[in-house]
């Protein structure tokens, strides 16, 4: 249904009330496109309908859910992961924040290269404001073509002495993440910017800040930067700019043009 | 000083060799900015623009998300990203879903450039292999932009450019050096 700017902009408010997003501050034309997908989706033909189901918890979740960009694959941008993992190997007692969760695949993906960097019982915490999100990690069915793109990143990893098959388990319908690998990871039902600031050494935020606008964007970098302390690594999206100058930042840009941020006091 | 305020052009299979000739045909005092959306494999990230910039005169930018677009200059869609132009003249990124299969979607590239630059706007496609890009150089002509097709007898793959002929009247069907000649007669 065509949705006038000041139904979006009510919506992006009431929203932001209910789910605790500040949808306020997205980029408009994202936020449009995603309301305009979520009501084709629900087969909603009247805003009033839409505030309905804000007003239940479980169906707000679900659009919290479908508010989110979930279209990725194993290992997206290999050269990114491989280039972490050199920098992580044997690392101890590592504070890991995925504060942007979408779906089980980035995570799995830090997962896998955890172990392979060798780095022992890393302490991992995750942060989505849907709760289905989190629930999906350990119920998520990989598509064979989304594994095939996994695979095809995972051999871009170099890693001769190991194989995807490792991570997952072949189901019915695809592949599924084995769930064991879970165990040091603690989810928070909670948008990242509503959590207190704690510590962490490597902090993994791509591409969820670009369907911000620039001052939202410029707040949640900040936000990250007061979760660093001397060492920590922060990756965001190839194509993502640092809007908030990150004091002490040490800049590197990998060849691929990768982002991968060091923190040095 | 030239009516239109941007160029867009969309192009998938076979468009590469093409792009690069209508780019090293472009005056170096071309003053518009052009936007490229080509399909492209996602996992290889280099050597497109690369490649561009041998040829081109202008300068070849794989953008940053909210970067701003500047006139002269050539904004390449970069591998496994949407991109859209957005109202105040910035590029926003996305990894939404893809259209056709395919992310960059050309769709998406034309018709934020319609929303954006209106009726300043020139929305050229080019061969490719399926129907991406045929909405939105529709959403161009709906603004009254400036549309050209080229001419599928020239196409290397004739599936793009006829798509978007089956549900648009552009202004113009050209072949390759036709388009050249256009686009420095801006």
């Amino acid at each position: 249904m065509f949705l006038a700017i000041n139904d979006i902009k009510e919506i992006a408010v009431k929203m932001t009330e209910t789910i605790g997003v500040e949808y306020t501050s997205y980029r408009f034309s994202f936020f449009r496109r995603r309301i305009s997908k979520i009501f084709d989706e629900l087969h909603i033909n009247k805003v009033q309908d839409f505030y309905s189901l804000l007003a239940n918890k479980k169906s707000a979740d679900d659009i919290a859910y479908r508010m989110l960009v979930a279209d990725t694959e194993m290992f997206r941008d290999p050269s990114m992961w491989r280039q972490m993992r050199k920098m992580l190997i044997d690392r101890q007692q590592l504070n890991v924040w995925l504060p942007t969760l979408t779906n089980g695949y980035e995570l799995f993906s830090l997962l896998a290269i955890l172990k392979q960097a060798n780095v022992k019982s890393p302490r991992i915490v995750v942060n989505s404001e849907s709760q289905q999100a989190i629930d999906n990690v350990r119920n998520v069915v990989i598509p064979a073509k989304i594994h095939e793109v996994g695979v095809s990143n995972f051999e871009r990893l170099e890693l001769a002495d190991d194989s995807i098959d490792n991570y997952v388990d072949v189901v019915s319908d695809g592949y599924s993440f084995k769930n064991s690998m879970l165990e040091n990871v603690e989810f928070r039902n909670k948008w990242f910017l509503s959590e207190a600031v704690e510590r962490y050494d490597l902090i993994i935020a791509r591409n969820a800040m670009i369907y911000y606008d620039n001052s939202l964007q410029e707040r949640a970098i900040k936000r990250l930067s007061e979760s660093m302390e001397r060492n920590t690594i922060l990756c965001i999206g190839v194509k993502e700019q640092l809007l908030y100058k990150i004091p002490n930042l040490n800049t590197k840009t990998s060849a691929d043009g990768l982002y991968v941020k060091e923190l040095i006091v | 000083m030239s009516e239109y305020k941007a160029v867009v052009i969309g192009g998938s299979a076979g468009s590469f060799s093409l792009m690069l000739k209508i780019l090293s045909g472009i005056k170096s005092d071309f003053k518009l900015p052009i936007v490229l959306c080509m399909h492209r494999l996602k996992h290889v990230r280099s050597g497109i623009a690369e490649s561009m910039r041998t040829k081109s005169k202008l300068p070849i930018i794989e953008p940053m998300d909210k970067q701003r677009i500047e006139p002269g200059a050539v904004y390449l869609a970069p591998a496994n990203y949407h991109m859209f132009v957005e109202l105040d003249g910035t590029v926003s990124l996305s990894t939404e879903e893809m259209n056709f299969f395919c992310r960059p979607s050309i769709d998406y590239t034309l018709s934020s450039c319609a929303a954006a630059y209106r009726e300043k706007l020139v929305g050229i496609i080019l061969t490719g292999a399926n129907a991406d890009g045929a909405k939105g150089l529709k959403d161009i002509a709906d603004k009254k932009g400036y549309t050209i097709v080229q001419d599928p007898a020239t196409a290397e793959v004739d599936t793009m450019p006829k798509s978007a002929l089956a549900v648009m009247t552009p202004n113009e069907v050209l072949k390759p050096d036709g388009i050249i000649a256009f686009l420095n007669n801006l």
